[in-house]
């Protein structure tokens, strides 16, 4: 006993450190078998995110199934907007006139009203897509507003002042309130996805179908009633509704998804746009971890992947397998969230040159190039810098606050802080004056703040701790805490529309989701007004300033595309150097690894949008 | 040594939790200053018993005399020097964020050697108190507080971790606290069974009967004659608290940055196990495996030493 004791324990140990490993470098069951296929154009696959499968179908999407594995892997293979944004050969993320189902809109009434002519497109049913479909499109996120991520409130929706088919395909929209017209198109007109109407159109499964949207009571059972079904994952691929597509692929009949996450794909033989299909199907395969798609890829059950971050160092045998790298950046943002209404820290969150010091602790250069391998780009303001793009102000093409941690020992010292390089700096000036540490900041109060980031991203991980021990060279102490994403999510809401006195004090003062933290899909034009305007709806941190609003109205609102553009560069330069978060660099959204047997992907969509109707399969 | 067969409260043999007492005392009395040098020489003339003690001292001096000798910096990153592999300046190589791994380790085993020592502290002091009362105070009370006990037991230790983990703030003292608190269990149960013996014996009868409170009882003559089976499940609470640790911090659930233990080395390490970085996942493995079986063995040579049953001659 004593002996098989000892056996027992050792081996508890041993096992301990090997299954860490088998966890680790396997992760998941879920390692896709071989989907090479020599039937017709051969099978395409393409690796899902890890833990992120479709969860929603219908495209009228609310901000809770506004994944990428939705909204760009899923509902635009197979229902196109009437704006497509993004491209299959860049990665700029302007709109796109020729795979849009309409001409450029038609501005008139002073910009209050836009007609659309739709192009000839059909549904899979061999009807075509005509107004009635955009029209259908209207009565449901109309009446459902609040259910759907691209409403902003207060925004275009709210000024639409009437919508019509004038004809079989030509659509009119009707607003009370002139628009930038660029503005508009980006963040407005680029969400009207048609549906089809004479499918769709019903409020139950056995409802003939008919024109129950055209009241708002009517609107809201069909909504209900799509939702519901949406909802019904194990039902997606025997369901006629979803089999009623103008994309150019449709899920394959009784096995083209599996809850797990695996969608299959075959092509819409009726899709009158352009790129068809070339390939007898398209398959996404769900990973439930990193490292267990890095196994499937390895092992060639996946066509189109993508790298672990952390696994960078041991690109050279992937490409000496016949894969291509290519690092995958999206139209978006990354940034530490400051919580401004924190009542215990809100004094020293407010002070501009506490928030320029932490900012030039920030190596943004050296995260890039050591943590993320290069993989990633500078964020140095609302606009992202990359993809390139007309609306990056030259001001913010600069980092407006470069690292030196002397600068930032020089602006605390200046403001009556008393530097402890390794411990914590404390307010020995206080008082609101020149030289003092700044309003409601008392005498003795420490330089000590928290911050919570997620856990399960090693790069994250990995520059936060270097933050926090370049933020201690100054007497910067932060207090470091770990959790899964969704907390350090919830968290950073927690105080979102609150006054101070109503957020806890233990509420963290800087948190970080993951990187991109926002992206500018699907309302494309970036001037983040839902993160930086007061009261936004993103806008966790709370933070609020005037002449930021101001900018942002006169923005939206300017007719002239040339005078908008312009306050949009003054915004930037400001709203960059105002710092209502801490720039961080953007990491890329996935290294992507793509076999070589895979043929025609020569660019990846900044908005993140796949279209596998370009790709082959040797 | 006393072993005899009682019944518990509940009617049924306690044998299963068998009792002994400490090595060659009088039965009815406090181990004697004798008792503990023979158990003593016993431990040492267990050669698996010396190798893990020696083990277990030679990972204490790594961690905490260490640092002294091998001077790093564990404090401040540098990107300059990341993912170095062995030299002769980095003797175990860099890690992710520029941290010398050798040194790494050291700081590292302080913590988990300070959690694994403080949370078997802490689950002996609680498991001791809780079965000793239990067992002295019988009827309603011993019932309800075993039926707790018996609770605790249905629910999966690292469940039960992974769920306190999650409510309190990750830092060595509440890791400390969080593992004390699910490690108790086993102690208090094989600390009521000696009890219930102990209570029966004529020294405690005469206590009872001179006027002693019954706390006084607990505290003088019966928590003294169970300090050698708790000292035994210490040695495996302090094994298996390392290793729960370990857990935790694989999961993402351990002390945050900069605080560090051999499991969080660990776990970093492994995200970088397709490059080919060796020296940031074994090394910290292997002081894991090393210390929990040092004190497995050591835990098994003090109860061969305390246990006159077990005894070489």
């Amino acid at each position: 006993m004593r002996f098989l004791r000892r056996v027992l324990a050792s081996l508890v140990a041993i096992c301990l450190v090997g299954a860490m490993s088998v966890v680790v470098a396997g992760g998941s069951a879920s390692a896709a078998p071989d989907h090479r296929d020599t039937s017709g154009g051969g099978v395409l696959t393409f690796a899902e995110q890890p833990g992120a499968p479709p969860t929603y179908i219908f495209p009228l999407y609310n901000g809770a199934n506004s994944e990428n594995a939705d909204i760009t892997y899923l509902q635009p293979l197979m229902w196109l907007p009437l704006y497509w944004f993004g491209h299959p050969t860049s990665s700029a993320a302007t709109i796109n006139y020729k795979l849009s189902m309409a001409y450029p809109p038609v501005f008139s009434n002073g910009g209050k009203t836009i007609t659309m002519r739709l192009k000839h497109f059909i549904w899979s049913t061999g009807t075509p897509v005509t107004a009635r479909d955009d029209v259908f499109w209207m009565n449901l996120v109309m009446n459902e507003k609040t259910n759907y991520a691209g409403y902003v409130p207060g925004g275009w929706m709210t000024h639409v002042a009437g919508y019509s088919a004038k004809g079989a395909t030509t659509f009119v929209l009707t607003l009370n309130k002139a628009y930038n017209e660029t503005y508009l198109l980006y963040n407005g007109l680029a969400t009207i996805t048609p549906l089809p109407q004479q499918a769709w159109d019903k409020t139950s499964a056995s409802s003939p179908d008919g024109t129950y949207d055209t009241t708002s009571a009517g609107a809201k059972a069909v909504y209900s009633y799509l939702n519901a079904q949406s909802e019904s994952l194990s039902t997606w691929d025997t369901n006629p509704l979803w089999q009623v597509v103008d994309g150019p692929w449709r899920l394959e009949p009784t096995s083209g998804f599996q809850v797990t996450g695996q969608v299959t794909m075959i092509p819409n033989k009726k899709y009158s746009g352009p790129n068809k299909p070339k390939a007898a199907k398209f398959e996404e395969l769900p990973f439930t971890s990193a490292s267990a798609e890095y196994d499937a890829l390895r092992s060639g059950s996946v066509d189109y992947g993508y790298v672990p971050t952390t696994d960078i160092g041991a690109l050279g045998s992937l490409k000496a397998a016949g894969f291509k790298v290519k690092p995958w950046y999206e139209w978006g943002l990354t940034f530490i969230g400051i919580l401004f209404n924190n009542p215990k820290y809100q004094a020293l969150m407010s002070q501009l040159y506490i928030r320029q010091a932490m900012q030039t602790l920030i190596n943004q250069p050296e995260y890039i190039k050591t943590i993320l391998g290069n993989y990633g780009t500078p964020t140095y303001g609302p606009v992202p810098t990359f993809p390139k793009t007309d609306f990056l102000a030259p001001a913010e093409k600069k980092n407006p606050y470069p690292f030196s941690p002397s600068a930032a020992k020089k602006l605390l010292a200046s403001h009556g802080w008393a530097i402890h390089a390794g411990g914590t700096d404390v307010c020995k000036k206080p008082g609101g004056g020149a030289g003092e540490c700044g309003k409601g900041i008392a005498k003795g109060a420490r330089l000590a703040v928290s911050l919570m980031y997620p856990s399960g991203f090693p790069d994250i991980d990995n520059e936060i701790q270097v933050m926090r021990s370049t933020f201690a060279h100054v007497g910067i102490h932060l207090t470091l805490s770990e959790a899964p994403e969704n907390t350090v999510l919830s968290e950073g809401y927690a105080c979102i529309g609150k006054k101070a006195a109503t957020c806890p004090a233990n509420t963290p003062v800087l948190s970080i989701i993951s990187s991109p933290v926002y992206t500018y899909v699907p309302i494309y034009y970036p001037d983040g007004t839902s993160l930086f305007g007061c009261g936004g709806a993103t806008n966790g941190g709370n933070y609020c300033n005037r002449r930021v609003n101001t900018y942002l109205t006169q923005i939206e609102s300017d007719r002239s595309n040339a005078t908008s553009l312009k306050t949009l560069y003054t915004y930037e330069e400001y709203i960059a150097k105002q710092l209502p978060d801490l720039w961080f660099p953007n990491a890329a959204y996935q290294i992507s690894a793509i076999s070589s047997n895979l043929r025609g992907v020569s660019a990846q969509d900044s908005t993140a949008h796949i279209y596998p109707e370009t790709w082959t399969i040797k | 040594m006393t072993f005899r067969d009682t019944l518990d409260v509940d009617g049924g043999p306690v044998a299963a939790e068998a009792t002994s007492s400490t090595a060659g005392e009088r039965p009815g009395s406090a181990p004697s200053r004798n008792s503990w040098r023979v158990a003593a020489s016993e431990l040492l003339r267990n050669r698996l018993g010396v190798v893990g003690l020696s083990v277990i001292l030679l990972m204490v001096l790594f961690s905490f005399v260490g640092p002294l000798v091998y001077h790093t910096n564990q404090v401040t990153t540098n990107l300059t020097q990341v993912n170095l592999p062995p030299s002769a300046r980095f003797p175990l190589g860099t890690d992710q964020v520029g941290y010398d791994v050798l040194g790494r380790l050291m700081v590292a085993g302080q913590s988990s050697l300070e959690v694994g020592l403080a949370a078997a502290a802490i689950a002996a002091g609680i498991g001791t108190l809780w079965g000793a009362i239990s067992a002295f105070a019988g009827g309603w009370v011993d019932s309800v507080m075993m039926r707790i006990v018996d609770a605790l037991i249905a629910i999966p230790t690292v469940l039960l971790v992974l769920l306190l983990a999650t409510i309190v703030t990750p830092s060595v003292l509440t890791m400390i606290y969080v593992l004390g608190f699910v490690s108790w269990i086993i102690t208090a149960r094989l600390v009521r069974g000696e009890v219930l013996v102990l209570r029966t014996l004529d020294y405690v009868s005469a206590s009872k009967l001179a006027g002693e409170r019954p706390v006084k009882i607990v505290l003088r003559h019966v928590v003294r004659n169970v300090v050698g089976i708790v000292a035994v499940q210490a040695t495996f609470e302090v094994a298996n608290a390392i290793l729960l640790l370990a857990t935790l911090s694989f999961l993402g659930l351990g002390p945050p940055p900069p605080a560090v233990n051999w499991g969080g080395m660990l776990t970093t390490g492994l995200n970088y196990i397709f490059d080919g970085y060796w020296w940031q996942i074994y090394p910290a493995g292997l002081c894991i495996v090393l210390t929990v079986v040092a004190f497995n063995l050591l835990g098994d040579a003090t109860r061969d030493a305390l246990d006159v049953r077990l005894r070489r001659d």
